[in-house]
């Protein structure tokens, strides 16, 4: 029973105790020991891959259950209870059906956009506290890791837009790199605020700085809600989704994607929700920490109560025009993040 | 030994990157090599233990420099269409290129690194290098901080000028 | 820390910021702005004149010292010269006018810290602020499809050859593990340099090269002075060059000066090469600024005979040098503004009759090119006496000679030009010429200094030899 309860609320020491264990084990083997840590991080790799995934089929469910809320109709119900199956059934249908590659596309970086795409939102699973040492890497540069990471998949974009060979995958491109990186700037002073205010740049870190529920929300309100703009438009999501405005440009840089390959687009959009939100969670509403229930309930809880927010926002705003977008990250977002920042700094010296 | 291993899988990598960002007609895929070079330098810079560095390298060179690139690509290039290689000056350019590398090889090699002071890399994974380069850059390198700001100022303001579209004006 | 030692930096960036404010301010009569920058930089360059001063400060990677002080005169004063031409001649969109000479400060700032840093990093920033400014510069005519080509050139080759000297200076880093130039003396003469240090050197020379538009990095140096707006074209040859200079005497008289058997037999063969490219490309020349930017060429190369001589006359040469070149560059580069505001060419054949037409013209230009073509009485003459003499201290004599066939030669195209403004008539009757009042005075100004220098050259030679002899006593 004690064992349970350190497993789920302070998993750092049980997983101690089971690490040296299996070192001492290994030890009697006679094989080097980096072997076997090898296979500790492969299997923590084959454990993300499958939270990473089934917390997406769930999260496109949610969404469609959300909108559908919104609407006032009914959304997904007829495979399995609620519909829960919905996803699952969606996702069969796209691994079996025929995968077209038009005629006209640069094979190579055709195919490799989506691999572009989805191979750093599963890189950066690996520094998010997930509870109470439940974090793959804490590394010392955790955020600036994440930044970095998640600029990589503008690349992706851009070589789908530009390998279709199609005019709207080649805007719809274009427009998301824009995007991704005119938004990227305020995200990175509200982040550096964070920084200052904590004093590291590790994940766990800032969790820690946050300890005794002195969460940054309250703070850092205005940053705050400067993050979940930003992050908004950093998954390119409603009122932020030009990339891809169904009614202008067909799908965006996907247009010419089917198939398995869609299916990767399509899962690493929702899996980019979710990390947001999990950014959000841990930046500003204190990680994993919480009364009662275990770390890595609440932070499952407070994730998905900013993927809640995000929904709500994507599924009530209109969308806005392209040259409106650039203006309101670069005449309003970015100078308000500067303000928030030189106020902050102000203040934490002072005070 | 695993180190020594990744060193050369991360080096060889960055070399083939190199070579085929130069040699690729298509000047997209050029890019992209270009990208993947970077990427295999931020490895070997975390490999040091520099991870700050190496976070700084993805960020700026691959996050900005090269998307900026690639982006230059897509507004200008058609997918298919003529290949941007210029192959024709391509003897003296192996010949500049293969000398220099020679002689920076032969002068590297040549030279008695461990003979010299300094601190060894052991030393400095242990301290926490992202405290170390902040409080370096505020106090021994708080010069070219200072001149920095002044010169993003000036590459601003430059930017601005010379990209503005002036009224009645069809550029 | 002594801040006071920077109040020439941080009174410009005063200046800068104050332009920009300024920009922002007044909608209208951007000519305000321009008159304001040059009452601001005219009073700074007399208060550096008047307040030398003497020390370092952050562990040593400032200091302000003779040579600091003599080359942060000799840039304010080119960015004096050129803001003046520039009032009348350049045609920039008013809404520029700020931006103009707020870059025209930045550059102004980046060569002052260029010229007293004594630590690797401030150097290599300090030079990419000049550059940078001054390709912005180059491109500001967006209307002239020459003046966008030589900012893209200069970008390109400056890029590289800033590579080329990062990559040099990342060896010598690698080398002697510290950035501070002291502690690298200190190395070098422990006699720790390996071949990897020496390979530094040798790319960071190469890198220094395109400031001073020294063979084999000169190739941008035609291409930047035709399309850049004249003045910018007269600022980046004179406190560009003066600045890539002292950069070079700080590396290579100062910290790697032990090592001179690497760099000294290199810098003689690229002194020879680039007085012969320069002079022999320059004769062929059919637009004067072209023929001015290979001029410019083969006066690096000069400057280069005396760079390689005896230390303390060596330098002190430079400086004097460099002091009479900016003098003389500038008239001859306000001379080409004037015609061109009026011609609106440059080109050899509309000076034919000049000195009918505009005597005053051509009589300022003539004494320019005879300056440059070092003609006594004139300040070209003494600095290039004076290289000469340094180079010859150090037993140099076969380097002197070609240097002084090399200063015959260059004599045959200023002639041409002299040919074509005294002997040739115009084909066409040309209407007389407006010179705006404040290039006249400008010239006047030039012209009496450069009599001045020429014919009492005493008290400079003094100074610049104090100088000299400054840099190596005053070394903490």
């Amino acid at each position: 029973m004690d064992l349970l309860k350190d497993i789920l609320y302070n998993t750092d020491k049980p997983w101690n105790q089971f690490y040296g264990w299996a070192h001492a084990g290994w030890a009697n083997w006679g094989w080097p020991p980096f072997i076997l840590d090898i296979i500790f991080q492969l299997c923590f790799a084959v454990i993300i891959a499958v939270v990473l995934i089934l917390n997406a089929l769930w999260i496109i469910y949610y969404d469609r259950k959300i909108a559908a809320l919104f609407q006032i109709r009914k959304g997904p119900n007829r495979v399995g209870p609620l519909g829960l199956f919905q996803t699952i059934a969606d996702t069969v249908k796209l691994l079996i059906k025929e995968d077209i590659n038009p005629k006209a596309v640069d094979l190579a970086v055709f195919f490799l956009a989506p691999v572009f795409i989805f191979i750093p939102t599963f890189m950066v699973m690996l520094v998010i506290p997930f509870g109470r040492g439940l974090i793959p890497a804490d590394l010392n540069i955790g955020i600036l890791y994440v930044m970095a990471i998640t600029g990589l998949s503008v690349i992706g974009i851009l070589m789908a837009g530009w390998g279709s060979n199609s005019k709207y995958s080649l805007i719809g491109g274009l427009r998301s790199a824009v995007q991704l990186v005119s938004y990227e700037i305020p995200m990175m002073l509200v982040i550096l605020t964070i920084v200052m205010m904590s004093g590291t740049l590790s994940m766990g870190g800032i969790v820690q700085a946050q300890a005794g529920y002195k969460w940054f929300w309250l703070p850092q309100i205005v940053g705050f809600i400067l993050f979940l703009i930003a992050g908004n438009a950093e998954v390119n999501r409603a009122p932020f989704d030009l990339p891809e405005a169904e009614s202008e440009l067909v799908a965006g840089f996907n247009t010419e994607y089917s198939a398995m390959k869609f299916a990767f687009f399509y899962l690493a959009e929702y899996v980019n929700l979710f990390i947001t939100s999990a950014i959000a969670a841990t930046l500003f509403l204190g990680g994993w920490e919480g009364p009662l229930l275990p770390p890595v309930v609440w932070f499952f809880i407070k994730t998905y109560f900013v993927v809640t927010l995000l929904m709500w926002i994507r599924w009530t705003f209109p969308r806005l025009r392209v040259d409106h977008l650039m203006e309101f990250s670069w005449k309003y977002l970015i100078p308000i993040a500067l303000l928030n920042m030189v106020v902050t700094a102000f203040v934490i010296k002072l005070v | 030994m695993v180190e020594t291993l990744l060193f050369y899988v991360f080096a060889a990598a960055i070399v083939f990157t190199a070579v085929m960002m130069v040699l690729s007609p298509n000047i997209f895929h050029s890019a992209i090599y270009l990208a993947l070079c970077l990427f295999g330098v931020a490895a070997i810079f975390a490999m040091l233990g520099s991870f700050f560095l190496a976070g700084l390298q993805v960020l700026i060179y691959i996050g900005a420099v090269v998307v900026l690139t690639i982006f230059v690509i897509s507004l200008t290039r058609q997918v298919s269409g003529e290949s941007d290689a210029q192959m024709g000056n391509i003897l003296p350019a192996f010949l500049t290129a293969g000398l220099s590398t020679t002689l920076i090889i032969l002068a590297v090699l040549k030279t008695d690194w461990n003979t010299m002071a300094g601190e060894s890399v052991a030393a400095l994974e242990k301290t926490n290098n992202v405290t170390l380069l902040g409080n370096q850059l505020i106090s021994s390198f708080v010069l070219p901080f200072e001149v920095i700001s002044v010169l993003l100022l000036a590459a601003l303001i430059g930017a601005v000028v010379i990209v503005s579209k002036d009224a009645g004006e069809n550029k | 820390m002594n801040l006071k030692l920077l109040s020439d930096e941080l009174m410009l960036t005063g200046i800068i910021t104050a332009v920009l404010l300024l920009d922002f301010i007044i909608k209208d009569k951007k000519q305000i702005i321009a008159y304001t920058f040059l009452a601001l930089i005219a009073g700074l360059t007399l208060f550096i004149g008047l307040h030398r001063q003497q020390g370092v400060v952050l562990n040593g990677s400032f200091i302000y010292d003779g040579i600091s002080w003599f080359s942060k005169l000799i840039i304010m004063l080119g960015a004096v010269l050129a803001t003046v031409m520039s009032l009348e001649t350049i045609k920039v969109k008013p809404k520029y006018t700020g931006a103009y000479y707020a870059l025209m400060g930045t550059s102004a700032l980046g060569m002052m810290f260029l010229v007293s840093s004594k630590e690797l990093v401030t150097l290599y920033v300090a030079l990419e602020l000049a550059t940078i400014s001054l390709i912005v510069l180059s491109a500001m005519h967006k209307h002239d499809d020459l003046s966008l080509e030589a900012g893209m050139k200069y970008l390109l080759l400056g890029a590289l050859s800033s590579g080329i000297l990062l990559y040099g200076l990342s060896l010598v880093y690698a080398s002697a593990k510290t950035t501070y130039l002291d502690r690298i003396m200190a190395v070098v003469s422990s006699g720790a340099a390996g071949p990897a240090f020496i390979l530094g050197i040798i790319l960071v020379l190469l890198g220094v090269g395109f400031k001073l538009s020294m063979v084999p990095m000169h190739v941008w140096t035609p291409d930047v002075y035709q399309g850049a707006p004249t003045p910018v074209a007269a600022y980046i040859s004179v406190a560009s060059k003066a600045a890539g200079f002292i950069f070079a005497i700080r590396l290579f008289q100062y910290t790697f000066l032990k090592l001179d058997y690497v760099w000294v037999p290199i810098l003689m063969v690229l002194a020879v090469l680039t007085m012969m490219i320069g002079n022999l490309v320059a004769i062929s020349q059919k637009n004067l600024k072209r023929l001015l930017a290979y001029s410019t060429i083969s006066q690096a190369g000069y400057i280069l005979v005396g760079f390689v001589g005896a230390s303390v006359i060596g330098i002190s040469s430079v400086l004097f040098y460099l002091f009479a070149y900016t003098l003389t560059n500038i008239l001859a580069f306000t001379v080409l503004a004037v015609v061109a505001k009026n011609t609106g060419s440059d080109e050899l054949a509309d000076y034919s009759g000049l000195a009918r037409r505009e005597p005053f013209l051509a009589v300022s230009l003539m004494l320019a090119l005879l300056s440059l073509a070092g003609i006594p009485p004139l300040a070209g003459f003494v600095g290039k006496f004076y290289l000469f003499y340094a180079a010859m201290e150090k037993g140099y004599v076969w380097l002197v000679i070609i240097a002084a066939l090399n200063s015959t030669l260059s004599l045959y195209y200023y002639l041409l030009v002299l040919r074509q403004m005294y002997i040739y008539d115009s084909a066409v009757e040309m209407p007389k010429m407006k010179i705006p009042v404040s290039l006249r005075i400008l010239i006047i100004v030039c012209i009496i200094a450069i009599l001045a220098v020429g014919i009492m050259p005493g008290w400079f030679i003094d100074t610049t030899t104090e100088i000299a002899q400054n840099m190596f006593t005053y070394t903490k």
